[in-house]
């Protein structure tokens, strides 16, 4: 099976040709099919989000490329389809989002694309709908907090029925309800809809509900692997200057405390389950 | 002050006003202000504050909303109004030194008021019940005729609607930005006027850097989202003249024609 995105030997600087900088993306072969939850961890100014705007040809490679379903992201003719198939959601929703009705923004795409009003009333409802905002259509996105806000972004792009979506840290000006509501649609939109999801995040429960963890250090791609392995990196961890997700810790200090626990736990859940599991074995069950 | 920003403050509705064609409302508003300029004889005034409070409750839109439009200008108004009073001619009422106030004067200032006042009312009902994007559109169709002359009619009214979809967004950034450097010690509207000006360099320059990362960001999301100009571009709404529209248009002509029989009755001044 051919991946859905790939790259092969990626560099990228700005004006490579002119500066003397060294890369921000420094040689990354990477391929992500179908239907993976792939997170991407790194310490800030590790080349995270250029990366990722190399995924729908906002940025073109220096050197190597990038293709998506085989196309190349450097052929202008491909573009279109190209950022139809990888959608970006980023940062700020507020700077995503371009008019003052709900409904109007999420059309933005189909409409830009030339479809018949009939195909685009189809798909915004739709799209309105997976991200749980169908009885907001008519409101005016400023009224609305910050998670509904970037929901209606997430919206606005799923309207083009992509493949793949980026999310450039698009949790993390969001208060925790609001990064909730977005992180429960993201995991729906990956297991029922089995879109590809790329997740840039600071945040550590966040990338635990991926599939694959990419982590990245000065443009290049140091470890890429399940999340159970990722985390238990601890050394390389605070190398990178991440966090320790908490419930690793917790893990590890109640081993060293001669706790047994069974090896990978990454969710709070599993934690628990674990600790009364162990308790029940000691103790016998109440 | 920037609360008062009328602009980009759609109201969503379903009155007689937000159902009117964008293209209708844009060519009405036009029609109004013309006819608030015509308006000479106290008759016909009284007959534009009826049409005004005809309109307003024609787009539900609450009458304080659209007061606190006119707000702003409120100076502005009075200020005309004042100098109408004292520099038109005709029998005086009153004179002291150099100032004289006569019946004329006040006749006119109070006509300007009432006149000023009712065009930013008027005015400001448009952007009450139509959406910035129905109003690009409105305003992209009706320069249509000047894409034959290569005009970038479609990349205007795109340009358009987003400046008008940010202002109230940077509006509140502006707000936010004062609130910050007061609580570190700026001080505003004090001093010379030299140092109000400079008082506004710590405010200004951070809303400008705002604005560019705001604008970078949203050049990519416009991107992703497979903008590349008005070519090839369909609307989920296509603008469609109806019924609703052919009446408005008509009373308005009627109105305006009934301003000009007014202006022709004999005044009582």
């Amino acid at each position: 099976m051919s991946a859905l995105i790939e790259t092969q030997n990626l560099y990228f600087q700005y004006l490579h040709h002119q500066t003397k900088q060294k890369w921000i993306l420094n040689g990354i072969d990477l391929s992500i099919h179908q239907g993976e939850f792939v997170a991407i961890l790194g310490p800030n100014g590790c080349g995270k989000s250029t990366l990722a705007k190399h995924l729908n040809g906002l940025l073109l490679p220096s050197d190597g490329s990038v293709q998506i379903q085989g196309m190349d992201t450097a052929d202008h003719q491909q573009l279109d389809a190209i950022r139809q198939t990888v959608g970006m959601v980023f940062q700020n929703p507020d700077n995503q989002l371009i008019s003052t009705l709900v409904e109007e923004d999420v059309a933005f795409a189909p409409e830009n694309l030339g479809m018949k009003p009939s195909e685009i009333q189809r798909r915004v409802d739709w799209a309105l709908d997976a991200v749980d905002m169908l009885a907001y259509k008519r409101h005016s996105p400023f009224k609305l907090s910050g998670g509904q806000k970037q929901r209606i972004a997430i919206a606005g792009i799923l309207a083009m029925r992509p493949q793949c979506i980026v999310m450039d840290e698009a949790t993390s000006m969001l208060d925790p309800k609001g990064r909730a509501d977005v992180m429960r649609i993201i995991k729906r939109l990956n297991y029922e809809f089995g879109i590809t999801i790329l997740l840039i995040t600071h945040h550590m429960d966040e990338a635990a509900e991926a599939s694959r963890i990419l982590l990245m250090n000065q443009g290049k791609v140091v470890m890429d692997d399940r999340p159970e392995h990722v985390f238990y990196q601890i050394d390389l961890l605070k190398q990178l200057k991440l966090d320790v997700p908490q419930v690793v810790e917790l893990v590890l200090r109640l081993r060293h405390q001669g706790i047994r626990l069974p090896n990978p736990i990454i969710h709070v859940d599993q934690c628990i389950n674990a600790l009364i599991a162990a308790r029940e074995e000691d103790y016998g069950t109440y | 002050m920037t609360r008062d920003l009328t602009v980009g403050q759609f109201i969503p509705g379903h009155s007689l006003m937000h159902r009117l064609d964008p293209r209708t409302k844009l060519m009405l508003t036009f029609l109004f202000i013309i006819q608030v300029f015509l308006t000479k004889s106290a008759l016909s005034l009284l007959f534009l504050l009826l049409l005004l409070w005809i309109y307003i409750v024609c787009a539900q839109v609450p009458a304080q909303k659209v007061f606190r439009a006119v707000r702003p200008i409120i100076p502005v108004i009075i200020v005309t109004a004042l100098l109408n009073i004292f520099y038109v001619s005709g029998h005086v009422l009153w004179h002291y030194a150099f100032l004289r106030i006569t019946d004329q004067g006040l006749f006119t200032g109070f006509t300007l008021l009432v006149r000023l006042i009712t065009l930013i009312a008027g005015c400001s009902l448009i952007t009450y019940t139509t959406s910035l994007n129905a109003l690009a559109s409105g305003l992209e169709q009706l320069l249509a005729p000047l894409k034959r002359l290569h005009f970038p009619v479609n990349e205007l009214s795109m340009t358009l609607s987003i400046t008008l979809r940010f202002l109230p967004t940077l509006a509140e950034e502006l707000d936010r930005i004062i609130e910050a450097q007061k609580a570190r010690g700026a001080q505003f509207g004090t001093g010379t006027i030299l140092n109000r000006i400079r008082a506004f360099f710590p405010v200004i320059l951070p809303l400008f850097m705002s604005a560019f990362r705001r604008a970078f960001e949203l050049t990519n999301a416009i991107e992703c989202r497979c903008y590349h100009g008005g070519e090839g571009r369909t609307k989920l709404h296509p603008l469609k003249l109806r019924r609703l529209d052919y009446a408005a248009v008509i009373f308005f002509l009627a109105a305006f024609a009934m301003t000009l029989i007014f202006n022709g009755i004999r005044q009582p001044f």
